[in-house]
């Protein structure tokens, strides 16, 4: 029992509070930074938590769920929409979170009838149809200009939520890696009929998964909206944000909980160094990066430090 | 309400419209049949295509039939798809139990970026092909010889790649590797040559789709991505491994798609995408994609 317990203590507490200590560090920064640099902490957490809860579904499943980043999306659209009607900030914020996490798990309750590949179109075409709808639908979302809503001195309670939603996504992802629930999806990954076999409703514990994973972008969208004050298609649901998640978890190492982590600050820092400096070939060094991740680098950085660490 | 005149020019820019996303749609059927990875770069096949078009279009003097340029692209292309296969996607499929299925999507998401942005720094922001035969009148209706003629090319090589895939012996290997790639192994036939050849097909089927596209409207060299995305969503609609389906995805999406531009041309696109994901949210398995086993 005792020696249960310390392994526990050693696989989940230690690691959860190496990664409150460097928030807290983080935090602390925070308070001391100017503006661009707030704002700029603030994307790191809000990509932090997409890649976290995005690797709760594909670290476990390997299901790429490419509409991650559209929760985020619907959940800040939902949240400014309704804002700027001049309902109460908390009343909007609660209607956002909950009807963005019943979309996402409505739709993804008819996607998951496909598999592998197909899901994964299904998904990526989803996250266009929203793109497009917000640039249609004017008349509600703005169209291409977005939504502008003015808040007030809400810096400080919405960093300091995004900080409360990026530890609870960090104790999820490890909660859900050293459960039952964890340890069923890892089943599925290996094969969906064995795991069936085994006696396993695969199609629930996807949608279980998913409603997880779901959560943290649904919390993350009104919380940017509160921070940055503005909202447009292109932050909602570009390219950019429809492959970040995935692109930050392989490139980190994808199934462990420090992997994403670094993943999002690694490429947040990239792309944020690329579309500052404005260079004409910036599409192609994203592509080429892409290329070595997929091809090179299987298990993402950890996977190469622990591969570089047994070889010498 | 609209004229018989304006119904009649609907419907014939629908099947074309149809017809050049049902050239894209089917060569990524084929070739994802064969391969079973799912290449994100083959929307990039078809801009090049346009590109390659335009290009030629621009050095002539813009007096040259573009037509003509057929001739050079398809062997071209196929060449192109043909490497593209033996240096990249070959590779991809001899890793495919160790990557897994994430990382693959980001080789062929790598690749198409690359090639989107290669193509990006060579021509403006738009481009197009100003050129157009003389029209024929018909009564009170004037229809476009080049829409004529490029519906019939579009017919003629949706029918010749089917006789292709049924009569000829390449045509029948690549059948019988998309159905069991160890089986054909087993059969004496040499599937790595037939996995190029199929990507060659579907490169110049994408190619020829790009230059038919680029005579009828403007292009630009972002188009690649979303195409890719919209040529897989037809395919999944059609039913996995349909050609026929295919091919009805193509027009159903290509007429609702000129239909609704009629009316207000910002909503074509979304209404498109509305009607892909209605239908697979009813009909998952596609319309004519035999049913998936409920779970």
């Amino acid at each position: 029992m005792k020696q249960k317990y310390e392994s526990w203590l050693k696989q989940t507490i230690l690691p959860a509070i190496i990664v409150v200590a460097l928030l807290i560090l983080l935090l602390l920064l925070f308070l001391f930074a100017t503006g661009y640099q707030r704002s700029l902490i603030n994307l790191y957490l809000l990509y932090i938590i997409l890649a976290i809860s995005f690797d709760i579904l594909f670290g476990n499943t390997g299901y790429v769920n490419l509409s991650h980043a559209a929760v985020f999306g619907w959940s800040s659209y939902i949240f400014a929409m309704l804002v700027k009607n001049d309902y109460n900030i908390y009343a909007s914020a609660t209607a956002a979170i909950l009807l963005s996490l019943a979309m996402s798990i409505a739709v993804n309750a008819a996607f998951f009838r496909a598999r592998a590949a197909y899901y994964t179109m299904i998904t990526l075409a989803f996250s266009l149809l929203s793109y497009y709808l917000t640039y249609n639908l004017d008349w509600v979302t703005g169209g291409w200009e977005g939504i502008s809503v003015s808040l007030g001195a809400m810096h400080l309670p919405a960093f300091y939520a995004f900080f409360a939603v990026t530890v609870a996504a960090v104790m999820t992802y490890r909660l859900i890696a050293r459960s039952r629930l964890g340890l069923a999806l890892r089943t599925m990954r290996e094969s969906e009929e064995k795991a069936e076999a085994l006696g396993l409703n695969t199609y629930s514990l996807k949608i279980i998964a998913l409603a997880i994973s779901s959560i943290f972008p649904a919390l993350s969208g009104p919380l940017f909206v509160l921070y940055n004050s503005y909202v447009n298609p292109d932050i909602a649901f570009g390219l950019k944000n429809i492959f970040a998640p995935i692109i930050m978890a392989l490139f980190g190492g994808s199934g462990t909980l420090a992997g994403p982590i670094l993943g999002a600050i690694i490429i947040t820092t990239l792309f944020e160094f690329l579309f500052t400096i404005q260079v004409p070939i910036r599409l192609t060094i994203i592509g080429i990066t892409l290329i070595i991740v997929g091809l090179l680098m299987p298990k993402g950085l950890l996977g190469l430090a622990y591969r570089m660490k047994r070889s010498s | 309400m609209m004229s018989s005149a304006a119904i009649v020019e609907l419907t014939l820019g629908g099947l074309l419209l149809g017809g050049i996303y049902s050239l894209l749609s089917i060569g990524l059927t084929i070739t994802f049949g064969i391969s079973k990875i799912l290449n994100l770069s083959h929307g990039e096949f078809m801009m090049l295509g346009s590109l390659f078009v335009y290009l030629f279009f621009q050095f002539t003097g813009g007096s040259f039939n573009p037509f003509l340029s057929l001739i050079i692209l398809l062997p071209l292309f196929f060449i192109f798809g043909y490497l593209f296969e033996k240096f990249l996607i070959r590779y991809l499929r001899s890793k495919a139990g160790e990557i897994q299925e994430g990382a693959l999507l980001l080789v062929t998401l790598g690749a198409a970026l690359i090639i989107e942005d290669l193509a990006f720094i060579t021509v403006p922001r738009e481009f197009g092909v100003p050129y157009s035969l003389p029209p024929i009148k018909i009564l009170d209706l004037t229809i476009s010889t080049t829409r004529l003629t490029i519906l019939t090319l579009i017919t003629c090589v949706t029918l010749g790649l089917h006789l292709f895939l049924r009569k000829t012996f390449t045509g029948k290997a690549i059948r019988a590797t998309i159905q069991d790639w160890e089986g054909a192994l087993l059969m004496g036939i040499d599937v790595n040559r037939i996995s190029a050849i199929t990507f060659g097909i579907g490169a110049s089927l994408a190619a020829v789709a790009g230059a038919f596209l680029v005579m009828l409207y403007a292009v630009d060299a972002y188009m690649g991505l979303p195409i890719t995305v919209k040529a897989v969503t037809i395919v999944i609609l059609g039913g996995m491994g349909s050609i026929v389906g295919s091919l009805l995805g193509s027009i159903i999406l290509g007429i609702t798609e000129v239909y609704v531009s009629f009316y207000n041309p910002a909503w074509s696109f979304t209404v498109a995408w509305l009607i892909l994901i209605l239908i697979l949210l009813i009909r998952p398995q596609g319309l004519l994609g035999k049913r998936i086993k409920r779970i």
